[in-house]
């Protein structure tokens, strides 16, 4: 983590926690990922590591329900409820959006790591890193839905994480994102992790049997060149443990 | 480095680089060096697949 942690740093951690479910369902960023990122930039020598999600269902619920406020206790990192004063109109000049209210926090730390889970979703196809964002967005972002691919790539002109980490302990196969049903859930043990996030997502398509180009936004931001789809073109190294 | 094989490296290092397909080459030594750009773990437990991957990005 040392690579991308600095002594000092205030971390923010984005996991996907938008919905009351626990980790068994697959509707959430898994507890253990989230954790023991925060334990590595600690031990990388961060100050403070911050995480929150703009929750679907009650934040409180969601953060305790997912596992994650007790995994972020045990690393001593703090789970936010976020601040409706915090969001900030941002000016993106994108495709679908010209400025939005984000939260101001992720642009203020000094580094951002985005923890999707891998899973479907009935309107994008897929969310993985970015449609991850979303959680980020303040004013009526479900608006965003009628121009959901462009949207989400604007969104990426202004946000750059440091660090993408792809949770894929369980993907959900179906009835994404609010799952439910446990046969909808598949374990697939496996973590991503890349800089590039459109890699990361370009990637994540696979772990459903899809090619990148078959989610939208992926297609689009890779041709808005925020990053690389073509697998053929990076360098993934594969590891069991 | 004497004079004279300074100029007899440079004379071989630049032959090496005029080659066809040297430039991918430095390309993957350059890739190398700054590691991976995407890392796949698998296995379990979750928290040393989640580590083992951060060391492999080369965090």
């Amino acid at each position: 983590m040392k690579r991308f942690v600095a002594r000092g740093d205030v971390v923010i951690l984005k996991p996907n926690i938008g919905w009351d479910r626990n980790p068994q369902y697959a509707a959430t960023t898994n507890p253990e990922v989230v954790g023991t990122l925060a334990t590595l930039c600690f031990e990388a020598g961060a100050k403070k590591v911050r995480i929150f999600d703009n929750t679907v269902n009650d934040a409180r619920r969601c953060y305790r329900q997912s596992g994650i406020a007790d995994a972020a206790a045990a690393a001593g990192a703090e789970m936010v409820v976020m601040d409706g004063r915090k969001y900030r109109d941002v000016r993106i000049n994108g495709t679908a959006l010209k400025s939005w209210p984000l939260y101001g926090e992720i642009f203020e730390a000094d580094k951002l790591i985005n923890v999707p889970i891998a899973k479907t979703h009935s309107l994008s196809g897929l969310t993985l890193a970015m449609k991850n964002w979303m959680g980020v967005m303040g004013g009526v972002r479900f608006r965003v839905h009628q121009r959901l691919d462009e949207s989400l790539v604007d969104l990426c002109r202004v946000i750059k994480p440091t660090l993408t980490v792809l949770d894929a302990v369980r993907i959900l196969t179906a009835n994404g994102p609010t799952g439910g049903d446990l046969s909808d859930v598949k374990r697939l043990d496996t973590v991503v992790a890349g800089v590039d996030q459109v890699a990361v997502d370009a990637f994540g398509t696979t772990l459903f049997g899809m090619k990148p180009e078959d989610i939208g936004h992926v297609r689009l931001a890779a041709q808005a060149g925020l990053g690389v789809m073509d697998l053929s073109k990076l360098q993934i190294k594969r590891i069991s443990v | 480095m004497k004079r004279r094989d300074f100029l007899k490296w440079t004379a071989v290092s630049s032959a090496g680089l005029a080659l066809p397909g040297s430039l991918p080459v430095l390309g993957r030594i350059a890739q190398a060096a700054r590691g991976p750009d995407l890392v796949v773990a698998r296995g379990t437990p979750t928290p040393q697949v989640v580590r083992a991957a951060l060391d492999a990005l080369g965090g």
